[in-house]
């Protein structure tokens, strides 16, 4: 699942804090998250959330057992991504209904 | 007995590329790492022990180290710095550089902590390090591309729109001395001319791709060291600003201190007229499309990407520059264009040339022109009067191909100067052999930094930069850097001490991989080597007090030292200021007047040198001194060659 994030520098942070928190090492090929550019190919960044295995990382449960997602909280942008993730669990939760 | 399997916070191995005879091999990195901390530690022990003193910095038997910090792929501030290391042109003795992006984190996550390049490739090739496959491929289509061309054909040719690359441009290819690696687009490993070192192996780029893991010793104490170190910024006065326009938010200050070179230093001042008209901020203000930030930047970034959609080079889209591109190029070469500070950096960064060694040498050719020292017979026709944005244009273009004055001036100021002599080489504004950028008079901890650099003329290994920055904390710098006047640049006392903190706190910075503008290099309120102390224990498991890392970036400073001395004839006289800046008093400006006073110079010299343990006559170390820090077998190789006291 993709997502504009106008104010994203790429800097890919939240990539190795997502692999962080999931798996106790530095490993971004497994994050939840990965920071892409844009489809247009100008400047700037998308957000992508990883919802399913085929996608190569850990799906993203929203840090559910923690009070903030890791990548939230080391993003200098934090709304913005607080925004994406809660759009992508509520995305998920209607999928999940309408099964 | 060493266990050479577990290791933490570094990846573990070495990887050894020969380029001549096409063997590929790895050590472990334990080898070196507990006593030569991170990417420029291990990479100065390598080259150290293995460059014979015979060895000629464009001979396949130099080697060129890219070094990657043990904190870089993780979530520490600003750990994003890859290293390079080698026995480089401009200098003739040690070369060291560092540079923000992406590819160091990539070359770790694929398993190695340095990658050590030998010998010579027979023709054109780059590296593919993709987890364990290592290849040396054909470069045949690549050569003679700029690197930003470069970087599109290799994305094109893998298919893979994020694909990191550090590639050479025409004027690594050409042995530019002042050429310099890129990173992708926009990120240099500046001075020093690295990229023609790497030219002269036939290596057009690095690609690099990791899908491995970063283990850390103690998780938890790691996760709360760096959460602590972020939590620092808040503090910082200047963030919003650094946040928005990088370090081009310090011109205000700068021009109110004296810090801006003016017509090759000249004048330390800009006109007060033209301080309107290039005030880059507006030009970020117009022309901003995107942000631009690196992994791990406690301030979420310093950058932008900027199109340029009027004037004269309108349709141009690239990074922002910083200050070292606005002083050493739009400012010394006194061009009022507004944007021309983004299009001399893009065409830097294309070409592979380093701004400084493009300034340096523009400057001083323009400065010869105005005093009549040289004229169009010299410079291929083309008149090089100060402001001529167009004539420095096509010099930064002909530097890098060697064309015609431009392979003169391809040689860096200092030999340029040699070459035209007619009493051109006062004007040639160089430490070491290495262009200088920024003003030394008026800022003495600077100055001493600067002049004293073992890489010549640089200020990322010493030099204090806080002296002439906004939102200086007088109190909290007092207390990091241990002296009572931090705020009083002008003054000769405590600044040998500002400046040994300084050659700890930037070569730790510079070990681990770590941006200095994250540090309290930039502002005493951020992370220290307290921080760094506490953040390197938890993560390689390996106790490590500040003492420690004091020991340790010693040992490097030492052996860089020895290093040059081995390659080089540098002793107290290279360690002076230039004769400008020893012989004229600032012209203009709040310090209008104010001279070095020799003989204090000399004083806070000698007092550099007690410091050390270094000779006050010839600046070369003492056994004792060595010896202290384990460092028995480098006084014996001083002494062999009479270079120890």
């Amino acid at each position: 699942m993709t997502f504009d994030m106008p104010g994203c520098g790429g800097c890919c942070t939240c990539e190795i804090a997502c692999s962080f928190r999931h798996t106790g090492v530095f490993k971004p090929s497994v994050s939840s998250i990965k920071i892409i550019n844009r489809e247009d190919n100008e400047p700037g960044f998308r957000v992508l959330i990883v919802d399913s295995e085929e996608e190569g990382g850990i799906v993203c449960d929203g840090c559910k057992d923690y009070e903030e997602p890791f990548c939230v909280e080391i993003c200098h942008k934090k709304e913005d991504l607080q925004k994406i993730i809660k759009e992508y669990l509520n995305a998920r939760e209607q999928e999940a209904k309408g099964r | 007995m060493i266990n050479e399997e577990e290791i933490f916070g570094y990846a573990g191995k070495i990887l050894r590329v020969n380029l001549g005879n096409g063997r590929i091999a790895t050590e472990p990195t334990i080898r070196y790492a507990r006593e030569w901390l991170g990417a420029s530690g291990i990479a100065v022990k390598i080259l150290y022990d293995e460059l014979r003193s015979w060895v000629t910095p464009y001979d396949p038997a130099n080697k060129l180290i890219f070094g990657v910090g043990p904190l870089i792929g993780t979530t520490a501030f600003g750990a994003n710095k890859l290293s390079v290391s080698t026995l480089g042109p401009m200098t003739g003795g040690w070369a060291s550089s560092h540079s923000d992006s992406y590819v160091g984190g990539q070359i770790k996550y694929a398993g190695y902590d340095a990658i050590v390049l030998e010998g010579k490739a027979h023709s054109p090739v780059y590296l593919w390090i993709h987890d364990d496959t290592v290849e040396i491929r054909d470069a045949s289509h690549l050569w003679g591309k700029t690197t930003w061309e470069t970087l599109d054909l290799l994305r094109k040719d893998f298919n893979d729109p994020k694909l990191h690359i550090a590639s050479i441009g025409p004027a690594g290819e050409s042995l530019v001395r002042g050429a310099c690696i890129i990173q992708d687009k926009g990120r240099a490993f500046g001075r020093c001319g690295t990229g023609a070192i790497m030219g002269s192996k036939n290596l057009k780029a690095i690609v690099a791709k990791g899908t491995g893991g970063i283990k850390v010793a103690d998780p938890k104490r790691f996760q709360k060291a760096a959460s602590q170190c972020r939590s620092m910024f808040k503090n910082v006065k200047t963030r919003d600003s650094f946040y928005k326009y990088g370090l081009l938010s310090i011109l205000p200050r700068k021009q109110e201190v004296c810090g801006v070179n003016y017509k090759n230093f000249q004048e330390c001042c800009i006109p007060d007229d033209m301080l309107d008209v290039v005030d880059p901020k507006k030009t970020i203000d117009k022309y901003e499309v995107a942000h631009q930030s690196y992994p791990g930047c406690g301030y979420g970034g310093c950058s932008r990407i900027l199109h340029i959609t009027e004037g004269p080079y309108a349709g141009l889209v690239t990074e922002t520059n910083q200050w070292e591109t606005f002083s050493t190029l739009h400012t010394r070469l006194a061009v009022r264009e507004p944007t021309f500070m983004l299009k001399a950096q893009a065409l830097c960064n294309q070409m592979g040339l380093d701004v400084d060694a493009a300034g340096g040498a523009i400057g001083w050719a323009m400065e010869c022109y105005q005093r009549g020292i040289i004229d169009e017979r010299d410079t291929d026709g083309v008149p090089l009067n100060w402001g001529d944005a167009d004539a420095a244009l096509e010099f930064i273009r002909k530097m890098a191909y060697r064309e015609g004055f431009g392979d003169i001036l391809a040689e860096g100021c200092a030999r340029a100067a040699d070459i035209i002599d007619r009493g051109s080489s006062y004007y040639a504004m160089h430490i070491k052999g290495q262009d200088l950028y920024e003003p030394c008079r008026g800022c003495l901890g600077w100055c001493l930094g600067t002049a004293t650099s073992t890489r010549g003329g640089g200020h990322t290994t010493g030099a204090p930069v806080f002296e002439t920055v906004p939102g200086l904390d007088v109190e909290k710098t007092r207390e990091v850097y241990g002296v009572d006047n931090p705020d009083k640049p002008q003054e000769y006392e405590g600044k040998a001490k500002l400046v040994y903190y300084g050659e700890v706190l930037q070569r730790i910075n510079n070990s681990f991989g770590v941006c200095h503008y994250n540090t309290a290099y930039y502002d005493a309120n951020l992370p220290s080597l307290t921080e760094h102390a506490e953040l390197y224990s938890a993560l390689t498991g390996w106790e490590t007090s500040v003492e420690d890392l004091r020991r340790l970036a010693m040992r490097q400073l030492n052996v860089e030292k020895a290093f040059n001395l081995r390659f080089t004839d540098f002793d107290r006289k290279d360690d002076m200021p230039t004769p400008r800046d020893m012989n004229e008093p600032i012209p203009s400006g709040t310090l209008a007047g104010w001279k070095i006073d020799e003989e204090q110079y000399n004083k806070m010299l000698d007092e550099y040198y007690d410091l050390h343990g270094w000779d006050r006559e010839t600046s070369y170390p003492t056994r004792k001194a060595l010896s202290d820090l384990g460092l028995k077998e480098v006084a014996d190789d001083l002494e062999k060659i009479g270079k120890l006291r």
